[in-house]
């Protein structure tokens, strides 16, 4: 080596070092997606002060065109006449208002075929009474499932939904799911998925497995045992711990809020520390299956190959298909209010399931024998 | 206190940046100087009004005393005593007397006639706890934003923060900052072991000095950094421990609203992936 003196100040090494770590610099600034403190970012607290149980949005995450409140079409007159007495095979809004029926289908088409019109579902120069488009048997289901949920789903409070919540002015929801292959070739791929998935990928949600959906989604079984210090003396299984998150990750993105808009995260289980949001997504949940179930796996078969997943099934919805990325669809617009076609008698259904409140409460009467625990609220009851 | 015998020569006058003479004097072991002075005033008055918070409280349980921020519907302004105030006085309190120390920090180093690294280093942990209290409630619009005074209730802030990102250690700055604290904290120990390791040999063996030590580590892994290197390399990474976790909070949520594990989404959104005829991962 020569003495230091004779080194030269500057040394190329240096140079590259410092060329590299700007350029790193300028990439990490300029390549990813930002967003700005002048956005402005707007907050909201769901716990108690300062222990940041805060939900945030911006510009990137407020934008979606799909979260535009569409004009209503102005209600007509009421005709005096019922829809039964002026159209034929008329199955659910029979007792409706003609005036009232006719409103209700052109809501219909442009919430959900816009630009097919009403040929996506009636068959052009035939009778609209026909049945022979399975997209018009589809309907009618849809539309019985819409005056189930606006009667007896508890989830959807005083709002109500629409064939808009989901459809979004698209023949099939924007955002749904299909069942993925065992993780095995040809189909499965490596997770799950057939190629080319690895360059389609737009977001790491993507490399996700889809049998946490399967599982609770559609299956009822119980989301407990993240944690190990569940009182019930269970050591909590990472696989199902990961397939818990998994669904959660898809409630947290699927609604643009993150884990503490229903949990205190020191204490994810106790549901006496969570926010009461945290009850109604709980019968999101149990709503989210009804549909799954009830709805479109029963209709399955209803559907022609080409809207069916590569394993066959039936599109199915999450948390994502009616929120859309906001905590309340569209923003909580009360777009089913003006719709008596959507809030019907004939939809109403016992409910079969128990609801969180009551399952506590049970669960605190008779705390010597506790019955199955959908809720998870065994953690919290001792 | 009793002073050692050559420590009078170090008691030398001069070097305030504030007050002149007037503090230029010592009590016991300890310099005062005007920002001593300050220190104290904030110091006192800041822990009197932390245990006026608890007075006030719901309890004396040194675990859940907890003095929050007000709720974000007050935004960036004023809030009643009982309802943030106290936390916005404590917070003037504690800057005040944070700063004060680092100031009293450099009038000690000018009066010995020494460089100001010290003061520097403490000023990166005081940008890190401004980052907290100050710069990201101001740049999110609420001072709600800041962590509470207490010990169970800010660490149900600091769990809850990182569960806003989903999984805060995909946080890239957090990463630096990590490495940062292991890597300072290695190097700590290492340097510790070594200095000890040459000057306690085993029986009848003579101390070690510096060339046994260097040996040492080109030994073992081929380099020495050297003696005044070690100090170098160390009190940088424990700077950028600090200075990268101001700014890994200050782009969680101002800069990034969404999961972490979200943000390296722009890999898979880079435009060239579906042109580069790649084979699918069958």
């Amino acid at each position: 080596m020569k003495p230091l003196e004779q080194r030269p100040r500057s040394s190329l090494l240096g140079i590259f070092v410092l060329a590299a770590a700007v350029a790193t610099l300028l990439f990490v600034l300029l390549v990813p997606k930002y967003d700005h403190p002048w956005d402005p970012i707007e907050s909201r607290e769901w716990g108690w002060r300062g222990i940041a149980m805060n939900t945030f949005t911006s510009e990137r995450t407020r934008n979606d065109p799909l979260n535009i409140v569409p004009a209503a079409i102005e209600p007509f007159e009421p005709t005096g006449v019922a829809a039964g007495e002026v159209y034929e095979n008329v199955q659910v809004l029979g007792d409706l208002d003609a005036a009232q029926f006719d409103h209700m289908m052109l809501s219909i088409t442009e919430w959900v075929a816009p630009d097919e019109g009403c040929s996506y579902c009636h068959k052009p120069n035939a009778s609209f009474a026909a049945d022979d488009l399975y997209t018009k048997q589809v309907a009618r289901r849809m539309l019985g499932m819409v005056r189930d949920i606006n009667t007896n789903a508890r989830h959807v409070g005083q709002t109500g939904v629409t064939c808009y919540t989901c459809h979004r002015g698209q023949a099939v929801p924007p955002k749904h799911w299909f069942k993925a292959a065992e993780p095995t070739p040809p189909l499965g791929g490596i997770v799950g998925k057939p190629p080319p998935w690895n360059r389609t990928a737009k977001t790491m949600r993507d490399f996700f497995p889809r049998r946490p959906f399967e599982d609770y989604l559609l299956d009822d079984k119980p989301i407990t045992g993240a944690q190990a210090r569940s009182v019930s003396g269970e050591v909590a299984d990472l696989a199902k711990l990961e397939d818990i998150y998994i669904l959660m990750m898809q409630m947290s993105d699927g609604m643009g809020v993150n884990c503490t808009f229903c949990h205190n995260s020191r204490a994810f289980a106790d549901w006496s520390q969570s926010t009461p949001k945290r009850i109604n997504a709980w019968y999101g949940i149990r709503m989210t299956q009804r549909i799954n179930q009830d709805y479109l796996t029963d209709m399955q078969s209803l559907f022609p190959p080409a809207r069916l997943g590569l394993l066959g099934d039936v599109a199915k919805v999450d948390c994502a298909t009616c929120h859309n990325g906001m905590s309340r669809p569209l923003g909580g617009a009360p777009m089913a209010a003006i719709y008596e076609g959507l809030h019907g008698p004939d939809g109403v259904r016992p409910i079969q399931r128990e609801t969180a409140f009551e399952t506590r409460k049970a669960r605190q009467a008779t705390i010597s024998a506790p019955p199955p625990d959908p809720a998870g609220l065994e953690q919290n009851s001792k | 206190m009793s002073m050692l015998s050559f420590e009078r020569k170090y008691r030398v006058a001069g070097g305030t940046l504030v007050g002149g003479d007037l503090f230029d004097f010592w009590v016991g072991p300890f310099y005062v100087g005007f920002f001593g002075v300050t220190t104290a005033i904030f110091a006192t008055l800041g822990t009197a009004l932390i245990v006026y918070g608890a007075a006030i409280g719901d309890t004396w349980n040194i675990w859940q005393i907890d003095i929050a921020p007000p709720a974000i519907e007050y935004g960036l302004g004023l809030a009643p005593l009982r309802e943030g105030g106290l936390w916005q006085i404590i917070t003037v309190c504690a800057i005040g007397a944070f700063v004060s120390w680092a100031l009293r920090q450099v009038e000690i180093a000018r009066k010995l006639g020494m460089g100001f690294h010290i003061p520097i280093a403490f000023s990166f942990a005081i940008f890190a706890y401004l980052s907290l209290e100050v710069f990201r409630p101001i740049m999110l619009g609420a001072w709600g934003h800041a962590f509470p005074y207490g010990i169970f209730s800010h660490l149900d802030w600091v769990s809850n923060v990182g569960y806003q990102g989903l999984h805060f250690h995909y946080n890239p700055a957090h990463m630096l900052a990590v490495t940062c604290f292991f890597g300072t904290t290695l190097m700590l120990a290492m340097h510790g072991g070594v200095i000890l390791s040459a000057v306690n040999p085993p029986e009848g063996e003579e101390v070690k000095h510096g060339q046994h030590e260097n040996q040492y580590f080109r030994d073992t892994i081929v380099y020495s950094i050297g003696p005044l290197g070690i100090h170098r390399l160390g009190w940088f990474a424990a700077m950028n421990a600090g200075l990268w976790s101001a700014v890994c909070i200050l782009i969680s949520g101002p800069f990034w609203v969404g999961g972490w594990p979200y943000w390296y989404d722009w890999y898979l959104q880079l435009p060239f992936w579906n042109d580069m005829g790649l084979g699918g991962l069958g």
